[in-house]
Parts: C-alpha cells; sequence; structure tokens
C-alpha cells in the first residue's frame, strides 16, 4: 500500500508543474496589459511611468525567469497583490474561503445523502415505483443547468410563496438559523446535479453486484435482506461510486461560481468571476492554481480510498 | 424532442414569428399572450423567435465544440497509446493537467483569454472537451493494439498512420460516439452558463444563456424571461442525455443483454 501511495504521490509531480505553468500563462494569454490595468489609460501614456510599473512588477523580464520567480514566491505562500483591490490575493481568498468551503459541504452532503440512498432503495426494488421516480427525477436532475435551477428556486420559495431569502449570505458564527436559511436553495442548486448522477451511478452498480452469485450465496446462508445490501453488496458497489464522487469536486467548484453569482455569496467562486470581468490577473492566477490543485488532492484521495477498497488496485 | 428543437432552429427563418433582434418599445415585458405566445423582453422581443433562433446558437456550440474536442483528442489518445512510452507519458500527464481544472473555469480563462465570441466560445468547450477524448480512445487503442489482427497488419508492412487509421480507430469508434453524444449535452450547458455570466455568445446574437442573464433582474417581475428559455436548454439537454443513453445501449453488447454496464 505505502508504494502504491508513494508511486501516485510521484506521479503527481508532473503535473503539479504543467498546472503552474499553465496557471501562470494566464497572465500572458488574457486580453490586457497588468501595467496598464493598474495606471490607466490616461497615466500610462507615459512612456517613463509605463516603462517603470513594467519593470516593478517584473515585466520587462524572460518569461522563465518570470515563471520560476512566481513560483518561489507561490512555495513561500506569496501569491501576489489584486490589481483591483491591492489587497495581498491570498488575503482575500482566506477572506472568501469561508462561503465557499460551507456551499461545497452541504451540497456535496445533500448530494450522498440523496444519490446513496435514492440509488440503494431503487437497485433492491427494481421496476418498483419508487425506483421509476427515482430514475426520471435522476435523469432530469442530471440535465437542468445550475443557474436556471438556482432561479426557479428564487422564483418558487423566494418569490412567490416567501419562505426564504432569495440571496445573501450571513456567517453562522452571527445567526446560524439565518445561515441556514440562506445557504438551503444554494444548496439545492448546487448538489442536485451531483445527487442525480450518483444516484444513477449507484443503482447502476448495485445491480451489477446484487446479480453476483456470492450474493445469491449469502441469501443462501439465511443472511437478511439489509446485511446482504449493505455489507455485502454495497462496499463492492462503492468503487464506481467513488470514481463519480471524486468527479464531483471538480463541478461543485465549477458550480459555485455560478451558484454563488446567482444567490449573492460572497465566496471563491464570485470572487473568480469578478477577476475576470475586472481583469485582476493575479487574482484569478491564484484561484485557477488553488482550484486545480485542490482538483488534484480530491483525485489522490480518490485513488487511495480505491486503493483501501480494492486490493487488487494497490497490487495490481 | 431533439427533432422539435433542432427543427425549430433549422426552420427557424420560416417558422418565428418575429425577426429575433426586433424592438419593439411599445410591447415590452409583455406576458404571454396570442401575438407574442411567450411574451417579450425588457426591449420588446419575441421571446419565442429568440429561442428557436438561439437553438441554432446552442446546437451548433455543441456539435462543432465537441466536433473540435474529438478531432484534436482522438488523434492524440490513439497515437499516445500506439507509440507508448514518453509521448504517451508525456500526454497523458498534460491530460491530467488540464482536468485538474474544473471545466467551467477553464473555459471561462480560455474565452476572457479570446475575448467573447461565438467560434471563441466553441474553441473554449472545444479544447476543455479535448482530454475527455484522448483519455478514451487511448484507453480503447490501448485494448486493441495487441490483437492478432492488428500485429498482422504490422506484418504485412502497415506504416503507423495505416494501422491507426484504417485498423485501431474502427474498433475503437462506438464509446467514442456515445461519449460525443454525451459530451453535446454538456456544451450546451456550458455555453449557457458562459453567456449568463457574460462571458459567451455577445448580444444582440440570441443566445439561451444571455437571455437568462437579462432575465436575472426581472425575475420577480417578469418570470417567463427565465422560465422558458431555461425550459428550453433543459428540454435539449434532456433529450440529447436520452439519446446518449439509447447510443449506449445500442452500441453496448453488454447492455443489450441486459447486464448495466458501469
Amino acid at each position: 500500500m505505502t508504494a502504491y501511495l508513494l508511486r501516485r504521490l510521484l506521479q503527481m509531480a508532473p503535473v503539479l508543474v504543467l498546472i503552474s505553468i499553465v496557471s501562470f500563462s494566464l497572465t500572458f494569454v488574457l486580453p490586457g496589459d497588468p501595467a496598464l490595468a493598474i495606471l490607466g489609460e490616461q497615466n500610462a501614456r507615459d512612456q517613463q511611468l509605463y516603462a517603470q510599473m513594467r519593470a516593478q512588477l517584473g515585466l520587462d523580464r524572460p518569461l522563465p525567469v518570470q515563471y520560476l520567480d512566481w513560483a518561489s514566491h507561490v512555495l513561500r505562500g506569496d501569491l501576489g497583490t489584486s490589481t483591483t483591490s491591492r489587497q495581498p490575493v491570498l488575503l482575500l481568498i482566506q477572506q472568501r474561503m469561508g462561503p465557499t468551503l460551507e456551499l461545497g459541504l452541504f451540497g456535496f452532503i445533500l448530494a450522498v445523502v440523496l444519490g446513496v440512498s435514492v440509488g440503494v432503495a431503487s437497485a433492491v426494488r427494481p421496476n418498483s415505483k419508487l425506483d421509476v421516480v427515482g430514475t426520471l427525477v435522476a435523469m432530469a436532475g442530471a440535465s437542468i443547468p445550475h443557474f436556471w435551477l438556482g432561479l426557479l428556486l428564487i422564483l418558487t420559495f423566494a418569490l412567490w410563496l416567501r419562505w426564504l431569502p432569495p440571496s445573501g449570505y450571513v456567517p453562522p458564527t452571527q445567526d446560524v438559523i439565518g445561515n441556514l436559511r440562506l445557504m438551503l436553495l444554494p444548496t439545492i442548486a448546487v448538489g442536485s446535479g451531483g445527487a442525480a448522477v450518483l444516484m444513477r451511478q449507484v443503482r447502476s452498480a448495485m445491480l451489477e453486484v446484487l446479480g453476483q452469485e456470492y450474493i445469491t450465496t449469502a441469501r443462501a446462508k439465511g443472511l437478511t435482506a439489509g446485511a446482504v445490501t449493505m455489507r455485502h453488496a454495497f462496499k463492492n458497489a462503492l468503487i464506481p461510486v467513488v470514481t463519480v464522487l471524486g468527479l464531483q469536486i471538480a463541478l461543485l467548484i465549477g458550480g459555485a461560481v455560478v451558484t454563488e453569482s446567482i444567490f449573492s455569496i460572497p465566496g471563491v467562486g464570485r470572487l473568480a468571476a469578478d477577476s475576470i470581468f475586472n481583469r485582476d490577473f493575479p487574482v484569478l492566477q491564484a484561484i485557477v492554481l488553488l482550484v486545480a490543485i485542490s482538483v488534484l488532492i480530491a483525485n489522490l484521495i480518490t485513488d487511495f480510498v480505491y486503493a483501501w477498497l480494492d486490493p487488487r488496485i494497490r497490487y495490481g | 424532442m431533439l427533432v422539435v428543437v433542432v427543427g425549430s432552429g433549422l426552420l427557424a427563418p420560416l417558422l418565428a414569428p418575429y425577426d429575433p433582434e426586433r424592438q419593439d418599445y411599445a410591447h415590452v415585458l409583455e406576458p404571454p399572450s396570442t401575438s407574442h405566445l411567450l411574451g417579450t423582453d425588457d426591449i420588446g422581443r419575441d421571446i419565442l423567435s429568440r429561442i428557436m433562433y438561439g437553438a441554432r446558437t446552442s446546437l451548433s456550440v455543441g456539435l462543432v465544440s465537441v466536433g473540435f474536442s474529438v478531432i484534436i483528442g482522438v488523434p492524440l489518445g490513439l497515437s499516445a497509446a500506439y507509440r507508448g512510452g514518453l509521448m504517451d507519458d508525456a500526454l497523458m500527464r498534460l491530460m491530467d493537467a488540464m482536468t485538474a481544472f474544473p471545466e467551467l473555469i477553464l473555459a471561462l480563462g480560455i474565452t476572457a483569454a479570446l475575448k467573447p465570441g461565438l467560434l471563441n466560445v466553441m474553441v473554449a468547450i472545444g479544447v476543455v472537451g479535448i482530454p475527455q477524448f484522448a483519455r478514451l480512445a487511448r484507453g480503447q487503442a490501448l485494448s486493441v493494439r495487441q490483437l492478432e489482427y492488428v500485429n498482422a497488419a504490422r506484418a504485412l508492412g502497415a506504416g503507423a498512420g495505416r494501422v491507426l487509421a484504417f485498423h485501431i480507430w474502427p474498433n475503437s469508434t462506438a464509446p467514442i460516439i456515445v461519449q460525443a453524444s454525451l459530451r453535446v449535452a454538456s456544451a450546451i450547458v456550458t455555453e449557457a452558463t458562459l453567456s449568463f455570466l457574460g462571458a459567451g455568445v455577445p448580444p444582440p446574437t440570441p443566445s439561451w444563456g444571455s437571455m437568462l442573464q437579462a432575465s436575472y433582474q426581472y425575475t420577480e417581475t417578469a418570470p417567463w424571461l427565465a422560465v422558458f428559455p431555461g425550459a428550453a436548454i433543459f428540454i435539449t439537454v434532456l433529450a440529447t442525455n436520452v439519446v446518449g443513453d439509447a447510443l449506449r445501449i445500442v452500441l453496448d453488447p453488454r447492455m443489450r443483454k441486459g447486464v448495466p454496464a458501469r
């Protein structure tokens, strides 16, 4: 197991370097000049001032030198300064991390609880009413765009029924109930897609496992239906489910960009969307890098869980 | 459903009741009525006509971007598997790095780099889809390349290009067709999301995502602005997913025999 983990960690190194190069390149492929953005059109007409700013930002050096300099700063936790707010990027991201983590966690919990429970129930009784309804809802849930679902939820529960507030954010440390009321609709918007995909995956994997001979043997031994389903079938159906869960992390982060924009949640997703429109390259660069590293870590955890679930993987 | 969407897009100039870009300030934010079946927007444009023309945008983005991903991704995956060694390792690590960026974030970055526009949105979504097809083609090619008929072709003197094009590719197509059909659905959603965020197809070109973006400030007073374009996206994506699932059942012998595939 240790050798497998080490091998996976070593494979991560070149990918991390590639990710850092892609993130660094964003500064150069995005239209607009950071020096121009800081100085403004008027001041940038002064060639000397413009050249000074480019030198101050290090933009007059060769690209490999700039990359190595940037990478060494990143490794020391210095992600640069926002060109819009003039604050350190790391501080900006730290300030916005709470709402995004909360939304991601709630969305993930919703996806797992709903997806796994309905998926297992559907597989245990195939073609029952619950299975038919669950399959239809899963198909619809996997096809509905996050942002449209968000708009429909606001329209129905906030504007028509007036049960919940339409948008905004209150930290749970200030008002727990207020926070939960504000987070309920965004959680449904961001987690429903994942729940639908998981539901289909769990059902499919469970049906395949429940048809195996060792399940018949377990039943023949006189085990209860619950024991057969959970102890014998579910663990062996988990591998494809874990794959989907790993992929959901990336989807949740992508979904956060839109969901936070619709529900006015001051999180990292909204910061990313704002940074694109404000041409705030250091912020965008840092978010893209951190998000990619988070997804890479999620993939690594997924692989470790595979190896734990199935010995053939770690010895293969 | 898909036939209706494709038909209304193709025949939009004949079927649409109004010019999708015609502004009519005497009839702004009108609810659905007999003269405007799905109502009008904030500058009096007919929603039904814009949805019909928007179908052209969504479907063309879906098809062209997936075509782009297939044309670039499949040869990359096939060559990586056939050549193996350093080329395989380098390409697959590059694909790993690309998949580490969430699809929307990468597409947002690319459209920001290329500036919003229909062609650039197609390229951005196409680039994002390349790793899926490269990996799928590589996996298929790896399972086929050691088969006897491929060795026989090589022994007869066939070059790498010929073996890949005539012997490996034809036996790898089924899962790629299925993946492409499912990918069209996600490409349509990504285009709509980019347009919703203001980074997609710029106005006045009708796009379902930008129609939803414009509806945002009128959600309470004119809900039809949000409901109908969103329903168009939902129905199209649902229909495309159903077609993708049906193709999977037809092309996968395991599923034809009633065994669910993973």
